[in-house]
């Protein structure tokens, strides 16, 4: 294959991954919003694009995979088929299977549709008429009179009509309107195809395929614009088209053909009259049909002259586009609807940027902060005037710079949480649960790493909360709460971290059983109350789960531990609040961005150290603080209170003398406050973060390096992991359970 | 017209090309490595240490902005330190592929002797056997000035080295 055609590939994945994205939404939208036209309109055409784009790069299957769904979809358009539940999971599944078969086209090991979700699209047709009988979703606020029970609303293969040419088949409207005769309208196309076309990937042979389904059709090239032979640019289109097209498809049907061409091809289609009279459809085709009335194809007294063509035709498979807005015409038809063949107007334009340079941008643009922060303390021994000027400018084009490419890799939060709805659907069905999802702050901006790999744990702990949380309706009844559970999303910031709540209204933790549970496990002494603090953590620990059953949905022996160490690898935290009876809330707190931190820089046995500042609570010195054992631990007295101390040097195994005043971090770990003790504090540093590497991913200690302003690296601290680290170096004898992480990393 | 069929020619004579390999020291042994594998040769230069880290990580260092790390393959190879080494040892920058990422690794050398080209057909399969605990990172085996040169497989070295970190070794 040439690389030119890989590269379309390429581009046709990550379109078809946008359009799968907008087809999940828009199918999930359908549900709740049934008869909005606008929206139906738009979650059909991200299934023809689909197609369209599918068939231009030669994926056969898949756009044939991809016609069932925009089939079914176009009968709801129609208004021939009515939605419901049913169908929805269908096209649901359905589209599941089309994103398998894309990431499975682009992993060169592809994958064939499912007979069986195809059987099950295509008994949709067929069913058609069932649900069609209802009055139908179709166009909203339509004054036209709903679907008159004598005029049923026909489906696609039966052939049933009612009026004139008894031979042609008729399968258009759901109105009563005058049924528009069956004979086919001619059409004078002329295209110009855009000098680009070919290079975009555009098949022009593939568009006039699909314009000889709708009909007739004559292709005459004019190659007056062809240039002598030694001018040509093979790559550029100069032919020019002048198309007949006898079809009885609406002239929607003809637009949509020329979709893909719309945005720099001169296309004009007129219709022909009887007479052989070209009656202009005015400009641009895809503007234009809009306000026109609908082509009355020809009217009566012309039925005559164009009879002779009705022969010619091809006929027609696929059902019209349009029908209601086509037949009344006029003022009647809803604005909204429009749009349908309008490429979607996008809100801010948008370029797709390699996330690997985009990192690198992130991480130059921080350098520049840094190297002039170096320069800012060269000027404090010079003095000299015009550095200053120069400096100062530096330092504030620096700071925009790193600000704009930092405000680069934010994303709205609702990239992720736009999913969950589809998540929760689908858990409700399994469950038999009924579920209220409600979504609060998705414009929360995020930095896209995090966004990316927070899916995971969010549809862990929503998984929890349906399995384990949420009663079934008639539990919740008796207990005089709503018969459907709640489910709430929710981001905002929280100072400079973003807080993401994960919440339900079901039964809350079980504090008794958890206590249980962790002095069965010897996680807690013996004889702990259920209302200590420590007690909530105990659920985030490795090994610990209270249910002993296997769901489908949950508890597949991974714990909240995963969800926990996620969060962590995020530089988050996780705490839960629970209310028994009323419902848990599980509140992520993440850091804007990954890229840069502020940090306090310290130093432990002549090593350099960076320590997230969001990890410490506070500072406090050591001297001539007496250490104390509780409970095997060493322990320092703060303020009267009783913290567990660790200490860095112990921990690096480091030789030598600790001196005499040390410093002491206090950082939150697992809902108790601890001590990090190091040897001296440096000040405070922004840090650009390097990942450490493939061979250094073990060392969860250490979340990453830096470079400080004198060009030595620096190690980044993850507080909380030297604690989990320090718990178990010296509760080795006690439960398996706590070795976590550092003993998976022992197999 | 011309210029593009010389082109292919080359290309086909390029294959049973000689290729240049770095020859190295360490621990009494001689290696070699594709010359295009390797970036730069650096003196050993002051080394942020990992606390923790495995025995062969000897630190990390800043090449040009970028956190690099450098490892010591003597305690992998089990071969044993110079005691009295007759100059500083130095660091090649090599660049290795550890499943589709390209990544960017020092090595602690005794010293760079030489970059010698050498025809295919002079590689030497390396035995099953027989070169201790190095045996799985040696692709092959040249001789050379009455010695064999071990011709060393980077990329299994990385990816080995990655999944024994855990162990601390």
């Amino acid at each position: 294959m040439s690389s030119a055609e890989d590269r379309f590939r390429e581009m046709f994945y990550e379109e078809a991954r946008e359009l799968l994205i907008s087809l999940e939404e828009g199918l999930m939208e359908l549900e709740r919003r049934r008869g909005n036209r606008a929206h139906l309109d738009q979650t059909f055409r991200a299934a023809h694009s689909l197609k369209g784009a599918a068939a231009m790069v030669g994926l056969g299957a898949i756009a044939e995979f991809t016609h069932g769904i925009e089939a079914v979809l176009d009968q709801i358009r129609s208004g021939l088929m009515g939605v419901d539940a049913e169908i929805i999971t269908c096209l649901l599944e359905a589209r599941d299977h089309l994103a398998a078969m894309v990431e499975a086209e682009a992993a060169h090991s592809p994958i064939p549709p499912s007979t069986e979700l195809v059987q099950r699209l295509a008994g949709l047709l067929g069913g058609a008429t069932r649900s069609a009988a209802k009055p139908t979703p179709a166009p909203e606020p339509t004054p036209t009179p709903p679907p008159a029970p004598p005029v049923p609303a026909v489906k696609a293969r039966q052939p049933k009509r009612e009026s004139p040419p008894p031979a042609r088949r008729q399968k258009k409207k759901a109105t009563p309107e005058p049924p528009a005769d069956p004979l086919p309208t001619r059409y004078q196309i002329s295209l110009r195809p855009g000098p680009d076309v070919l290079k975009r990937g555009i098949n022009l042979a593939g568009i006039f395929d699909e314009l000889r389904e709708l009909g007739e059709t004559t292709l005459v090239a004019d190659v007056g614009s062809v240039p002598p032979l030694e001018l040509i640019d093979p790559e550029q289109s100069y032919l020019i088209w002048s198309i007949t097209l006898a079809t009885e498809a609406p002239p929607e049907r003809i637009d949509e053909v020329f979709l893909f061409l719309a945005e720099d091809s001169e296309i004009t289609i007129g219709r022909l009259g009887a007479d052989g009279r070209l009656v202009p459809l005015g400009g641009p085709v895809l503007q234009s049909i809009g306000p026109l009335k609908p082509p009355r194809r020809a009217s009566r007294a012309k039925v005559a002259a164009t009879e002779p063509q009705a022969a010619l035709v091809a006929p027609v498979v696929t059902p019209p586009a349009h029908p209601a807005n086509g037949v009344n015409g006029s003022s009647s038809a809803p604005a909204p609807a429009r749009p349908a063949t309008v490429p979607t107007p996008r809100p801010h334009a948008r370029i797709r940027v390699d996330a690997g340079q985009l990192d690198e941008l992130v991480g130059l643009a921080g350098e520049l902060v840094v190297v002039t922060d170096n320069l800012m303390a060269l000027r404090e021994i010079r003095g000299m005037e015009p550095w200053t000027h120069a400096l100062e400018s530096l330092e504030r084009v620096s700071r925009q710079i790193r600000d704009t490419t930092l405000d680069l890799r934010m994303v709205p939060v609702d990239e992720l949480f736009s999913r969950f709805p589809r998540v929760v659907r689908d858990l409700s069905d399994r469950s038999g649960k009924e579920i209220d999802l409600r979504i609060i702050g998705q414009e929360t901006r995020l930095d896209r790493t995090i966004v990316e790999r927070l899916g995971d744990p969010m549809v862990h702990l929503i998984r929890n909360a349906v399995d384990h949380a949420l009663e079934l309706p008639d539990e919740r009844l008796a207990k005089g709460k709503p018969r459907g559970g709640r489910i709430t999303l929710s981001a905002g910031h929280e100072g400079d971290r973003v807080a993401i709540r994960v919440e339900d209204d079901g039964r809350g933790l079980d504090r008794e059983k958890i206590v249980r549970k962790g002095i069965a496990l010897g996680m807690v002494p013996n004889g702990t109350s259920p209302d200590d603090p420590r007690v909530v953590s105990l659920i985030f620990e490795p090994g610990f789960s209270t249910r002993d059953s296997v769901t489908d949905m949950s508890g597949r022996g991974v714990g909240l531990d995963v969800v926990r160490d996620a969060v962590r690898a995020l530089r988050g935290g996780v705490s839960v609040e629970s209310v028994p009876g009323k419902g848990t809330a599980f509140v992520f707190r993440l850091p804007l961005t990954l890229a840069l931190i502020d940090g306090l820089l310290v130093e432990t046995a002549g090593g350099k150290f960076v320590v997230p500042l969001a990890q410490v609570e506070e500072c406090v010195s050591l001297a001539g603080v007496r250490s104390a054992l509780a409970e095997g631990r060493p322990c320092v007295a703060v303020r009267g209170e009783l913290v567990p101390m660790v200490s860095l040097r112990n921990l690096f195994g480091a030789d030598g003398v600790a001196p005499a005043r040390q410093e002491l971090l206090l950082t939150r770990h697992a809902g108790q406050r601890v001590g990090v003790a190091v040897d001296r504090l440096l000040g405070r540093v922004q840090a650009v973060i390097q990942s450490l590497g493939e061979g250094l991913h073990g060392l969860g200690r250490f979340s990453g390096a830096t470079i400080l302003g004198d060009g030595t690296v620096s190690l980044i601290l993850d507080l909380s992991a030297v604690v989990s680290e320090s718990r178990f170096a010296e509760s080795a004898p006690r439960p398996i359970h706590t070795a976590g992480s550092r003993a998976e990393s022992y197999r | 017209m011309v210029d593009l069929i010389t082109d292919t020619s080359l290309d086909v004579t390029d294959q049973d090309r000689a290729q240049s390999y770095v020859v190295f020291r360490l621990g009494g042994e001689g290696y070699a490595l594709e010359v295009m594998r390797v970036q730069e040769v650096l003196d050993m230069r002051s080394m942020t240490e990992v606390p923790g880290g495995p025995k062969y990580l000897l630190g990390v260092i800043n090449l040009r902005g970028h956190v690099v790390p450098v490892y010591d393959l003597r305690t992998p190879f089990g071969l044993v330190k110079d005691q009295n080494p007759s100059r500083a040892p130095c660091v090649l920058i090599v660049e290795s592929s550890v499943g589709s990422d390209a990544q960017i690794t020092g090595l602690l050398v005794d010293r760079v002797s030489d970059v010698l080209e050498i025809p295919p057909d002079e590689i030497q399969p390396s035995p099953r056997l027989g070169l201790g605990k190095a045996t799985p990172f040696v692709r092959g085996l040249i001789r050379h000035q009455d010695a064999f040169l071990l011709v060393l497989d980077v990329d299994r070295i990385f990816s080995t080295l990655g999944s024994l970190n855990g162990e601390g070794a």
